[in-house]
């Protein structure tokens, strides 16, 4: 059992953590970067303590800074929520040697995750489906032949890599030295180290992702899939759950199969196992072992908080419910609302939030650490608020976002509740019909940016007719209220 | 003559172009009917119907309060004439990591020739050089952390 807890994060999952260890009368201690004084987590917390920056490395990743405030205070335990050190196992496996809990899995587990062709192994060891794949690639023959034993095209990846980044995609020998290539340096820039490995390159699959958690005394559940096919540059922008791919059976069946792979790996704390699915195949690509950002369409369809349990997992609870206790009500998505421009290519933004609303109602939630005055630092992610709603159906959860997106209102920098808007209106969406390639294939873009150079032209004739309105010698009145009576307006 | 404004909506700032034909954003043309019942206008353009008040200095769209401005244009076209005459820096306009320099010193390059790839946020951005010129000096190396507005790299015009 611990009372205290630091959260090495920023912005809304912080937030998020606060209020769970509060729940559970846990002490919560905040940290902050100069430009993150005003945030709303260190306003929450307890007690807040700043970083010490010396430029080079950003505060919420120094390490060895962030373990001597927990041994200066005493603080018993850390939450490192995702993104940041969540899954880095030097900062689990300090933290441990020092007696302060790292909330979520050991450091030993974490690190054979970063291995990708190592979780591809266990994956396949648990009964689970893989796409076609090779071991670490010695040298550039031994690529071009793996690539060729697998059949073109295929995907080169960073076997210390994850998240999407770095990928390339080759569709012949000639191509593959070059991914080859550019994969490894990429890989080495952004993680350390540029081993790389082959895998088949599956055409507009959907990403699904199963929810699992695990205690310290062998007990795993798992808590259903999320869809989070509607992505740009592998980022995900919306989440849902259940699945349209997914039925009742196969739920049950990859289901058992995650909780398998999770036991043989001695898994604990939360953990996601991420697919990629396609003509009724479900294939394994890797596991995320920390608390994901889409965490809350699982909660709004369980009933269960996945940070609380996780939490008390580390404190030595046991888990306090069954998978056959697991109900899943309805439908539930999540929005990832943004600082970025969809007008120009999602370029993030940042800026002074000048306004702010948020939606609510019944079943809507809003996840944020924005408020009224705040700057939101240009320097971090740009995710600003998170807006989950559930109903009864998925028909009636897109009316619910409908709705709430127009309550919603954010000012001061460019954002994607537009692009959200466009999104959720798309009659294909609407069906389900969705791939990791569905905002490209349906050129919402395109369509965006028509509908709001559409608007602005409207509001600019609008402005321009005020403005003569305001003139002196206005006197179009009359024949405005012509041109309503013969439209038949009032 | 067609006049120019630049308006900024959503925190995105287009331009705009008044004619006869109509007014031009993008490549798209637009032709709005404004009514006003003296409490709210109603506008009408491609087949859509949008509701406009103004509440105290406020613009709501469909009843949700809408970011929008607007300003004329001919004091930038001045300041373009002048970028032209002056050269031009160019800045990162989002922090990140630089990539790859693609241009050498002394190399010409033309309106709109990516110069740096800038990588930020996992996305990789093409930095353009704004005009036609040459490079007269590189501030940046590959692998560089640069932050919001730091000098790139800087063209002069050509002669």
């Amino acid at each position: 059992m611990f009372s205290t807890l630091l959260v090495a994060n920023r912005g809304e999952i912080a937030v998020r953590i606060i209020r769970a260890a509060r729940e559970l009368d846990i002490k919560t201690y905040a940290i902050y970067t100069s430009v993150d004084k005003n945030a709303l987590h260190v306003k929450l917390a307890d007690e807040a303590f700043a970083l010490v920056e010396d430029g080079k490395i950003a505060g919420y990743l120094d390490i060895d800074q962030i373990i001597s405030i927990c041994v200066r205070e005493g603080i018993e335990s850390v939450h490192p929520g995702y993104g940041f050190l969540s899954e880095s196992e030097l900062f689990a496996k300090k933290l441990t040697e020092k007696g302060v809990k790292f909330i979520g899995p050991p450091a030993d587990v974490i690190e054979l995750l970063g291995n990708k062709v190592k979780s591809r192994q266990k994956a396949i060891e648990a009964g689970l489906e893989v796409p076609r794949g090779s071991d670490i690639i010695t040298d550039e023959n031994d690529g071009i032949l793996q690539a060729n034993e697998i059949g073109y095209p295929v995907l080169v990846k960073a076997v210390f890599g994850g998240g999407g980044m770095g990928i390339q995609f080759a569709h012949s020998d000639k191509e593959l030295k070059k991914a080859l290539q550019n994969a490894s340096a990429q890989a080495q820039a952004a993680f350390g180290r540029g081993e790389v490995f082959i895998e088949k390159f599956i055409n507009q699959p959907r990403h699904i992702e199963f929810q699992i958690l695990a205690d310290n005394f062998g007990n795993v559940v798992h808590l259903g899939e999320r869809e989070c096919s509607i992505q740009r540059r592998n980022q995900k922008l919306l989440e849902e759950s259940p699945s349209k791919a997914i039925t009742r059976v196969k739920r049950n069946e990859i289901g058992a199969l995650v909780c398998r792979l999770a036991k043989n790996l001695g898994y604990i704390s939360a953990g996601t196992i991420e697919f990629l699915y396609l003509d009724n195949k479900v294939l394994f690509n890797e596991i995320n072992p920390r608390i994901q950002v889409e965490h809350p369409v699982t909660e709004m369809l369980t009933g269960k908080d996945i940070v609380k349990e996780q939490i008390k997992i580390a404190q030595g609870e046991e888990l306090s419910f069954k998978q056959s206790e697991i109900k899943f009500r309805g439908h539930a998505m999540e929005l990832r609302i943004n600082a970025e421009d969809p007008l120009n290519n999602f370029q993030p933004t940042a800026g002074l939030v000048q306004k702010f609303t948020a939606p609510g109602g019944p079943q809507v939630r809003f996840d944020t650490a924005i408020y009224e005055g705040f700057t939101i630092p240009n320097c971090y992610d740009s995710l600003i608020g998170k807006m989950i709603v559930a109903a009864e159906t998925r028909g009636e959860a897109i009316s619910r976002a409908q709705n709430a997106l127009k309550e919603l209102v954010i000012i001061g920098f460019p954002n994607n509740i537009s692009f959200f808007q466009e999104l959720i209106d798309d009659e294909k969406f609407q069906k389900g019909d969705i791939s990791i390639n569905f905002i490209q294939d349906q050129k919402l873009l395109e369509k965006l940016e028509k509908n709001v150079c559409t608007l602005a032209s409207a509001l600019f004739a609008v402005g321009l007719k005020k403005s003569e309105m305001n003139l002196p010698q206005q006197s179009s009145n009359w024949r405005m209220k012509g041109k309503m009576d013969a439209i038949g307006r009032d | 003559m067609d006049k120019k404004f630049r308006v900024r909506i959503h925190g995105t700032e287009l331009d705009l172009e008044q004619s006869k034909k109509g007014i031009k954003i993008k490549d798209y043309y637009f032709k709005p009917e404004v009514l006003y019942n003296g409490k709210f206008y109603r506008v009408f353009v491609n087949g859509r119907e949008y509701r406009v008040e103004y509440k105290d200095n406020t613009i709501h769209v469909d009843g949700k309060e809408i970011d929008f401005d607007f300003r004329s244009a001919p004091q930038l076209l001045a300041r373009n004439d002048l970028k032209f005459r002056k050269g031009a820096d160019i800045k990162a306009s989002i922090p990140g990591k630089i990539v790859e320099v693609r241009v050498n010193l002394g190399d010409q390059v033309q309106d709109q020739q990516c110069v740096v790839v800038l990588e930020s946020m996992k996305m990789r951005n093409e930095i353009l050089s704004p005009i036609d010129g040459i490079v007269e000096k590189i501030f940046v190396n590959d692998g560089d952390q640069v932050s919001t507005k730091q000098l790139l790299v800087k063209i002069k015009p050509m002669e």
